[in-house]
């Protein structure tokens, strides 16, 4: 009978399940607000509809996050980064989840969308969706593969995405004034923005959870910054 | 008996001298699992486990009723033969004691109680021995100085060693009386996992006193107090949401 270090391993072994578990969420969210933007900016409602039914797994996900950190603290008692890694992905993981039902909010506004007319303004959500991809992809990373570099990058990353955000919403507003036949078009792209722009949000939200778990420092909120990262 | 239990333990109740030290306990352990007995002292967690291979009779002055059920057969009954049963319930203790004569002697010594020496070999049991301090992970340490003493070994290879001794005679049970208390810290981690890795082959009943203890190392957890069973489940079911007031009282720290 070989020495296996069974307690050390089957705590070794929760923490990794714990971790894939998070990069899976991760995935899976990432598709979702994949699908829900292609589905609108292509008008393909077909990619809307898996959008909303694919949310689900998301949010077993989650529970089962909720469920297995709980397990790991009750039974383990683990400390430092061991501890701090089980908090901060129970909290990603509730980012994540926030994410999935983003992206079921977006695809709902593009079925809307879908059923009128196009119209051009639509394709200029692509420049929020491409930056709110990349941000939540790279987060989602840099909390997986503990990359503090690229996760302070995040929060100012996020600025550009509110930028942008403002930009169109301004020039969605003034199209209102001059275009009343297509102001449910403009309400719903309105709509679907602010969803994008939520996302960026929970993005800066993981990458926090990402400094925490790495550093213990707690950058939210205009909070002091890890020295030398 | 149920597939599966290894004790079954049916109003069992035990006096010592006119003190009733359990009253009326029944439980079902079960087979290839580590339950951990959990209680303050004086609960009578050490009572049962020692009425699982009858040793608290040596104290004299125990008298017992109700049914402990191991392999089938009532254990209390007159014809069962206390040296037998011994073999099939081996015992842990606190303090690791091993024999004050060799390493080597330690291990074969219970193979030579219970097996006639016509029927044994010296490559019989030198292969036994090689085998039982293999499982503990002791071989490699000790295997240039099997001729050595026992008690000049560290604590926890000692207390690995009385676990090695058991393993010759395949008991089916193995009862743990706080077996990591005289240990410090990395001999608590290493007998544990030696602990977990032996429920694969054995039932394993531990008495501990360690909540983080009970709670890393055990599959099923029953809590008692003042003689009595009060909470019997599944460790992970008992540390998160304990059914009676009790056990949460207990294990949140508010006694004991």
């Amino acid at each position: 009978m070989p020495h296996n270090k069974l307690i050390l391993q089957a705590s070794e072994e929760a923490m990794a399940a714990f971790d894939s578990d998070i990069r899976k969420m991760g995935r899976l969210a990432l598709e979702n607000l994949r699908l829900a933007s292609e589905g609108l900016l292509q008008r393909n409602t077909d990619l809307c509809n898996q959008a909303i039914a694919d949310d689900d797994a998301v949010n077993r996900l989650e529970k089962k996050m909720d469920r297995t950190g709980v397990e790991i603290i009750t039974r383990f008692g683990p400390v430092a980064s061991n501890f701090r890694r089980i908090i901060a992905s129970m909290k990603v993981s509730t980012a994540l989840e926030r994410v999935s039902d983003h992206a079921v909010s977006l695809a709902r506004r593009g079925r809307m969308l879908n059923q009128r007319p196009a119209i051009p303004e639509t394709e200029q959500i692509r420049e929020l969706t491409t930056l709110a991809t990349a941000q939540l992809k790279d987060s989602v990373e840099a909390y997986c593969d503990g990359h503090l570099d690229a996760a302070l990058r995040i929060q100012a990353r996020d600025t550009d995405l509110d930028r942008a955000y403002e930009a169109f919403t301004d020039r969605i507003i003034s199209r209102m004034e001059t275009d009343s036949a297509h102001v449910k078009d403009y309400v719903d792209l309105l709509f679907a923005t602010r969803f994008i722009e939520r996302i960026g949000d929970q993005s800066v939200n993981i990458a926090e959870d990402a400094v925490y778990h790495l550093t213990a420092m707690d950058i939210r909120h205009g909070g002091p910054l890890p020295a030398n990262p | 008996m149920q597939d599966g239990v290894s004790i079954e333990v049916t109003d069992y109740c035990l006096w010592y001298g006119k003190f009733q030290a359990l009253l009326g306990v029944s439980a079902k352990i079960k087979q290839g699992i580590i339950t951990s007995l959990i209680g303050p002292s004086g609960c009578g967690k050490t009572t049962l486990l020692r009425s699982f291979n009858r040793i608290n009779e040596r104290y004299g002055n125990v008298t017992t009723t109700g049914l402990i059920t191991i392999l089938g057969k009532n254990i209390l009954d007159p014809d069962v033969s206390v040296a037998s049963l011994r073999k099939r319930v081996g015992m842990v203790f606190q303090r690791p004691n091993p024999l004050p004569i060799s390493i080597y002697e330690n291990i074969v010594f219970g193979i030579k109680s219970h097996t006639p020496s016509g029927e044994r070999n010296r490559a019989d049991l030198d292969a036994a021995v090689e085998r039982a301090l293999t499982e503990v992970s002791l071989w490699n340490a000790v295997k240039d100085n099997l001729g050595g003493r026992a008690t000049e070994l560290t604590l926890e290879q000692q207390q690995k060693l009385c676990i090695a001794r058991l393993l010759p005679l395949k008991p089916d049970i193995i009862l743990m009386d706080e077996p990591c208390s005289a240990l410090d810290a990395s001999g608590v981690e290493r007998i544990e996992e030696l602990i977990t890795e032996l429920k694969r082959t054995f039932t394993i009943v531990m008495v501990t006193h360690n909540m983080a203890q009970a709670r890393r190392a055990s599959d099923e957890c029953i809590f008692m107090l003042m003689g009595e069973i009060i909470e019997h489940t599944r460790t992970m079911d008992m540390f998160m949401n304990p059914k009676h007031e009790k056990t949460a009282m207990y294990i949140e720290g508010r006694y004991g």
